[in-house]
C-alpha cells in the first residue's frame, strides 16, 4: 500500500483530480456557469438527448393512447379496427390542438405584457434525483439567456435558469426552497412571499407565507407574482389548497398547488427580457 | 473477451445506466426513494479495475451527470472520481472482492453522495428537513441502488472472471 503512494499511478490520479476540482470549483463560484468539461459534455450529448426526448414522447404518447384505447375496447370489442384508427386520428388531432394552444397562451402572454421577450425552449432531460422537479433544457448561453432568467410554461410560472451551458441550461422549480418571490393572492392582494421546502415538495406544493394575520386568502384563490425581486408581476403561480398559522402565531401561510405539473413539462419559454429587469438583483450577481 | 470488448460491454451498461436515470417516467423511484444508477455501476466497474483505470472512468461518469443533472456546478466531476479511486483501493487493499462488499460499498457511498450533495445545495434547509430527507429519501435511495448494484456486480464478475487487473 505505501509503494502504490509514490507510483507514478499515484500522481497522475491527484494532478487530473486537482485540475479537475479547481476547474470545476472556480466556475461554479464564477456565475454559476458550467464547467468547461460539462459544457462540452452537454454539447456532445444534447443531439442524443433531443433525439431521446423525441422516442420519449413517442413512447408516453403510446402509452397514454393504449390506455385509453383498451377501454374503449372493452366498451366496443367489435368496433375496435375502427376505433384504433379513429385514435390515430384524435392522437394526430389533439397534438396539433395542444401546440396551438401552446402558441396561443403564448400569445396571450405576449399582448398582455408587451415588454416580454421570450425565447422557446425544450426539456431534454429531467432529473429524477431532484427532489424539486428539476430538469434541463436546450438553450444556453448562445439563444442569449441568462442565470437567473424565469421560466414560465403555457399554465403558469416554472421557476428560473439556475445553471448555464453553451447550449444547454437547467432549471430550479418553485417547489425548491432557493426560489424564494414576492406574491399576490389574485382575489384579495394580499401580499407574501412564495417559497418551496423539502416537506411540501413531496406532494408538488409551495408555500405563500408571511402573509398578514388581517388577510382574507381563501382556499381555492390563485396566486401571481407581484413583481418584487427578479420576478415580473402577473405571472400565475397556483391556487390556494391549504391556510395555517405560523408556529408562533405571527402570520398566516397558504400552501399553493402551482398551476404548472414539472413532471409533464416538454416546453417552456424563457423570459430573457422585461421591463424592470434587473431592478433588485440578489447580492453577488452582476 | 478482449479488452475491447469489455469496454464495449460498459460504455453499453453506462448509457443504460444515464437513460434509465434520467428520464421523465422514473421508472424505479418508489416514495421518495430514487436510485443513482450511474453512481452504483460506477463502484460495482471500480471493484473490477485498477485505480487509475477506475478514476478515468470516475471522471468521465462525473462530467456526464453534471451535464444531465440539476444540481451540479461541478460537484459529481469531483465526487465521482473521488467514489471510483476509493472503491478500487479499498476493493484491492482492504476488502474482499465479493457481493456483500459491493452492496456495503453502494450503500456508503450513496448515503455520503446524497447527504453531501444536498447540505452542499441546499444549505438554507433546516436541521430537521434535512433529517427527513435523510432518513426518507437518502437511505431508502441508497439501498435501492444497492439491490441493482448487486445484480451488476454479479454480471461484472462473470465477464471480469479471469481478468482481474494484476497487483
Amino acid at each position: 500500500m505505501r509503494f502504490f503512494f509514490r507510483s507514478r499511478q499515484f500522481r497522475i490520479i491527484i494532478t487530473v483530480f486537482l485540475v479537475v476540482a479547481i476547474i470545476s470549483l472556480s466556475f461554479a463560484f464564477v456565475g454559476s456557469r458550467m464547467t468547461p468539461f460539462t459544457d462540452v459534455a452537454g454539447i456532445i450529448t444534447a443531439p442524443f438527448r433531443n433525439a431521446y426526448t423525441v422516442i420519449e414522447s413517442e413512447i408516453s404518447d403510446f402509452v397514454t393512447a393504449y390506455r385509453s384505447g383498451n377501454e374503449l375496447m372493452i366498451k366496443n370489442s367489435e368496433l375496435s379496427s375502427e376505433i384504433n384508427e379513429l385514435r390515430e386520428k384524435v392522437a394526430e388531432y389533439d397534438k396539433t390542438k395542444s401546440e396551438n394552444e401552446f402558441y396561443k397562451k403564448y400569445l396571450g402572454i405576449k399582448e398582455e405584457n408587451p415588454d416580454f421577450k421570450f425565447t422557446p425552449a425544450t426539456v431534454i432531460s429531467h432529473d429524477g434525483l431532484d427532489q424539486f422537479g428539476g430538469f434541463t433544457i436546450n438553450k444556453g448561453s448562445a439563444s442569449n439567456i441568462k442565470v437567473r432568467d424565469i421560466v414560465i410554461s403555457d399554465e403558469g410560472l416554472v421557476g428560473i435558469v439556475s445553471e448555464l451551458g453553451t447550449t444547454t441550461a437547467k432549471i430550479t422549480t418553485v417547489l425548491s426552497p432557493e426560489v424564494t418571490l414576492g406574491a399576490l393572492d389574485g382575489r384579495t392582494n394580499d401580499s407574501g412571499i412564495v417559497s418551496g421546502n423539502i416537506q411540501l415538495s413531496e406532494d408538488n406544493l409551495c408555500r405563500f407565507s408571511n402573509l398578514s394575520r388581517s388577510c382574507s386568502v381563501a382556499i381555492g384563490d390563485y396566486v401571481v407574482s407581484s413583481g418584487e425581486g427578479i420576478f415580473p408581476d402577473g405571472i400565475l403561480i397556483g391556487t390556494v389548497s391549504n391556510i395555517g398559522s405560523d408556529k408562533y402565531n405571527n402570520s398566516i401561510y397558504a400552501d399553493i398547488v402551482p398551476f404548472v405539473n414539472f413532471k409533464e413539462l416538454r416546453n417552456v419559454m424563457i423570459i430573457t427580457d422585461f421591463n424592470g429587469k434587473g431592478g433588485l438583483t440578489p447580492a453577488g450577481d452582476k | 473477451m478482449p479488452k475491447k470488448s469489455y469496454i464495449a460491454v460498459n460504455v453499453i451498461i453506462a448509457v443504460l445506466c444515464f437513460v434509465l436515470q434520467y428520464n421523465r417516467f422514473n421508472l424505479f423511484k418508489f416514495m421518495n426513494a430514487s436510485p443513482m444508477f450511474p453512481l452504483g455501476f460506477l463502484i460495482i466497474l471500480s471493484m473490477f479495475l485498477s485505480e487509475l483505470s477506475s478514476f478515468v472512468w470516475g471522471v468521465l461518469f462525473g462530467i456526464i451527470v453534471d451535464s444531465f443533472s440539476t444540481t451540479a456546478l461541478g460537484f459529481n466531476s469531483i465526487i465521482f472520481p473521488l467514489f471510483a479511486f476509493l472503491v478500487s483501493f479499498i476493493v484491492h487493499y482492504l476488502f474482499n472482492n465479493n457481493i456483500m462488499s459491493s452492496a456495503v460499498l453502494t450503500v456508503s457511498c450513496c448515503l455520503v453522495y446524497f447527504t453531501v450533495r444536498f447540505l452542499i445545495f441546499f444549505p438554507s434547509v433546516s436541521a430537521k428537513d434535512t433529517l427527513s430527507y435523510i432518513i426518507r429519501a437518502a437511505i431508502p435511495s441508497a439501498i435501492i441502488t444497492a439491490v441493482f448494484s448487486v445484480l451488476l456486480y454479479l454480471f461484472e464478475k462473470k465477464i471480469f472472471k479471469n481478468q482481474m487487473a494484476p497487483r
